[in-house]
């Protein structure tokens, strides 16, 4: 979907991105992650040619960004930014609409598209579609940004920073919703952050960069039991455990688990959920559970106990 | 409050010619103001785009808000003549550097962010510019256009030395006439129209920027069309005068030759420094002058013979205040011996030395003195300070100069000079306040601007000059404790002149003649 070949931009003498090539598959979710100065933004922008790049060639669709028009290219690419950068002057209204206006849509057609949009922005219409941004909460905002991204439905997303401007309670809530989206979930994104745990939970992949090179590209697992070289692991360092239960699911260890002794006890967890998404459900809970799979009829102990054994076990046999 | 009827009492009698400076006022301040939201505004956007240019460009901008206004005026004659056009053009200038200033500011002051997101959706540099850039910075142009509103209102009051009209009329006219009514009737409507221009715009400023856009929409268009109006070609009469505000005002002035003669010429008011620059400038065609000024020979004038004997000649003495006299009676006794010893031949030759041979005045003093046998090495600065006053041309230099080196001559004291003092108010309240001790005075003026008899007490006093002198002198010891020395000899007298070429085209010699070629 979106192919990268040896990107380069030079700034007097730095090299911002230098030399970089990677590959974005149709609807995956691709995070840029690295420190601010790392090269991550100056990429995400020669994507949608915010920045012209000194050298190497961008496709999207197999089409070279370089031979569009860039006013065009960017109708096609949704955009999100840190700051939301909505329009102060303009209602949400207005601001979700710029794009359909500029495109020349007829009226009512816009006035439904946005209509429905925030709408699944849980922004009723009646409510908000003529306060101005500055009448909005932080999240509101976010969501307006979205909306505005999203409108003429892009097949290419470009966000940077998308949460970075919101406080870290309404970020993962906001960024929650996001992730459930429908409309989010089918498109190809590219996703820039500097924020190691969200990098994990937006990207299916994520490609961390240092002094405009890549580090590493790959998935959670890759970078926790394959990381490229000690830079990628001393990054990921304090975050060890975390990523760890984030990226494994119960499927990726139910061979280390012992058999449940009673059959159909306890709750039924699908083999899918995150061990940190499993471990959170036992803490409010306080209790074992069955882990249970309609297809495979397979029934396991799964407790605090029985979880970090079974990680312990995992990564002997992942190095192994 | 006898001060608040008079200035009542005036501003009913003149409400006429006070609506017309207002429109005038309104007039100017909002064409240029226009034409520097038109052309300012432009190139504060360009310079947002073309960085190099920026310093460069508010450089200009502020150099010309630092030449000082009189002046640009002045510089504006040989380039558009007098009237309304140089006046707009310079008030244009003023207006530019507030404008230019805060659009460029406004539109880099838009948040980073919100462009780039402009960008990212996908708008031309056109659509982020009209969109996005320019409703953002309206409020901060607006601040822009206020500031140079309300320089524009202050400036334009001096665009009536250059024939502009406008509320400066009344108030350099008040100023040369001694008519605080007159200066208040212009002052106070100057400074509600700029209180009245700030406190509007200031309103608007404070709109939210999708009214905002169409009030300045509409503003624009209100301009154009007023400024339209204002340069609507009007039929002109074939002669044009240009006087300053005293003549006009003034009692023996303007107002006695339209009596006289039946004189009605298309007049604008000029200032008197200016005045003679118009003519030579070929801007007006008459002016007025007086009998002794050295610019008549030096800028080829004709001086039109008065045949009806409208100005009556006046005699130029010295005006001192009484205290001087008691304590310094020296300084009465070395003024004196300048008593009748100037004639009208020399006054004029002296004054074209200055004018046209660009002698300095002390120089000419200086030479004139030597030929009398009357100058004298100074003695020395044992006793007091003098100080001599004079008003702001040429023969007023060389007599205070005169003045001067005749007091250094003869006493002991010091002299320190005031020269260039604006008008007659100027320097009769600075004699009266003790800021300058001396100064030259006209005997007509005396009477006309400082004292303002009655009409029957003009007549009375009509075609004598000795009595009328005589009559001024008393009424100034009585009633202000200021002494007129004797007459240095020569007359003055109001003037009509016209450039020699011209005139001898048209066959005028005098004012009669110019009545009826009109």
């Amino acid at each position: 979907m979106i192919k990268v070949e040896k990107l380069h931009k030079q700034y007097g003498g730095l090299n911002a991105v230098n030399h970089i090539s990677f590959h974005v598959a149709e609807r995956e979710k691709l995070v840029l992650l690295g420190t601010s100065g790392c090269g991550k933004t100056t990429t995400l922008k020669m994507i949608n040619r915010l920045i012209e790049p000194t050298s190497g060639t961008i496709e999207i669709n197999g089409k070279n960004v370089n031979h569009l028009n860039p006013t065009d290219l960017r109708r096609q690419i949704g955009y999100v930014i840190q700051n939301i950068g909505l329009f102060p002057h303009y209602t949400v209204e207005e601001n979700i609409a710029v794009l359909p206006h500029l495109l020349q849509w007829n009226k009512p057609k816009i006035k439904n598209a946005v209509a429905t949009i925030m709408e699944r922005l849980q922004l009723p219409y009646d409510l908000y579609a003529n306060k101005y941004p500055a009448q909005l909460s932080g999240g509101q905002q976010q969501r307006v940004g979205l909306g505005r991204a999203l409108i003429a439905e892009p097949a290419v997303i470009l966000m940077d920073e998308p949460f970075g401007a919101l406080d870290p309670v309404t970020r993962a809530t906001v960024r929650n919703e996001f992730l459930q989206m429908e409309e989010i979930q089918k498109k190809t994104a590219i996703v820039v952050t500097h924020d190691i745990q969200e990098a994990f939970e937006i990207g299916d992949r994520i490609c961390f960069m240092d002094q405009g090179k890549i580090q590493q590209i790959g998935t959670a697992k890759e970078f926790i039991f394959h990381p490229a070289n000690d830079f990628v692991r001393d990054f990921i360092k304090d975050q060890q455990f975390y990523l760890l239960l984030k990226s494994l699911t119960l499927n990726d260890i139910i061979h280390f688990l012992p058999q449940a002794i009673k059959k159909d006890e306890g709750m039924v967890i699908p083999l899918t959920e995150s061990l940190y998404h499993v471990l959170d459900k036992m803490t409010s809970r306080g209790e074992d559970h069955t882990g249970w799979d309609t297809k495979n009829r397979i029934n396991r102990q799964i407790n605090f106990s029985s979880i970090l054994g079974a990680i312990a076990q995992f990564k002997t046999h992942q190095s192994g | 409050m006898d001060n608040l009827q008079l200035f009542i009492d005036f501003v009913t009698l003149q409400s006429d010619k006070l609506l017309e400076q207002i429109i005038e006022h309104i007039g100017l301040t909002l064409i240029s103001l226009f034409l520097a939201v038109v052309i300012g505004a432009p190139l504060g956007i360009f310079i947002t785009r073309t960085k190099k240019a920026a310093s460069w460009v508010i450089g200009v901008t502020s150099v010309f808000q630092t030449i000082p206004s009189i002046a640009l005026l002045g510089f504006m004659i040989p380039l558009l003549g007098i009237g309304s056009e140089p006046a707009i053009l310079a008030l244009f200038l003023y207006a530019l550097l507030p404008i230019v200033r805060n659009t460029f500011i406004g539109i880099e002051e838009v948040d980073s962010t919100i462009t780039e997101s402009a960008f990212g959706v996908g708008m031309s540099q056109f659509q982020v510019l009209t969109k996005v850039e320019i409703p953002l910075a309206l409020p901060v142009i607006f601040g822009g256009i206020r500031t140079a509103a309300v320089i524009n209102v202050g400036v334009a009051t001096l665009a009536s030395y250059i024939g502009a009209g406008g509320l400066g009329e009344f108030i350099f006219g008040g100023i040369a006439l001694n008519n605080t009514p007159m200066i208040l009737a212009g002052a106070i409507p100057a400074a509600l129209l700029a209180l009245f221009f700030d406190g509007s715009l200031a309103v608007l400023q404070r709109l939210p920027v999708q009214k905002l856009k169409w009030v300045a929409g509409i503003m624009l268009i209100s301009c154009a069309f007023a400024t339209a109006y204002y340069f609507w070609p009007v039929q002109q009469q074939r002669l044009k005068a240009g006087f300053e505000p005293e003549f006009m005002g003034r009692k023996d002035g303007y107002p006695n030759l339209k009596q006289v003669y039946g004189l009605d010429l298309k007049t604008v008011i000029v200032g008197p420094a200016l005045m003679y620059k118009a003519l030579d400038e070929h801007e007006v065609d008459v002016i007025s002058g007086y009998s002794t000024d050295g610019r008549i020979k030096a800028m080829n004038l004709r001086v039109l013979e008065d045949d009806l004997e409208s100005f009556p000649p006046y005699f130029v003495s010295a005006l001192i205040r009484s205290d001087i006299i008691t304590a310094y009676p020296e300084v009465k006794t070395a003024l004196d011996m300048l008593s009748g010893k100037i004639d009208d031949a020399a006054m004029t030759a002296m004054n074209y030395q200055v004018d046209f041979e660009k002698k300095s005045p002390r120089d000419v003093a200086t030479a004139f003195l030597k030929r009398l046998n009357l100058y004298k090495m100074q003695q020395g600065t044992s006793g007091s300070t003098i100080t001599i006053g004079s008003k702001i041309f040429s023969e007023q230099y060389i007599l205070a100069e005169m003045f001067s080196l005749m007091i250094e001559g003869n006493t002991p004291h010091k002299v320190i000079l005031k020269n260039g003092l604006g008008g007659t108010k100027i320097c009769f309240n600075a004699l009266l306040a003790g800021e300058i001790d001396i100064y030259p005075e006209y005997s007509g003026t005396g009477l006309q601007v400082i004292i303002q008899p009655t009409d029957y007490v003009v007549k009375q006093l009509q075609g004598d000059k000795e009595k009328l002198f005589k009559y001024v002198a008393n009424q100034f010891k009585l009633k202000y404790q200021i002494e007129w020395l004797p007459p240095l000899g020569f007359n003055n007298t109001y003037a009509l002149m016209m450039r020699e070429p011209q005139a001898a085209n048209l066959g005028i010699n005098s004012i009669s003649e110019l009545k009826s070629s009109l």
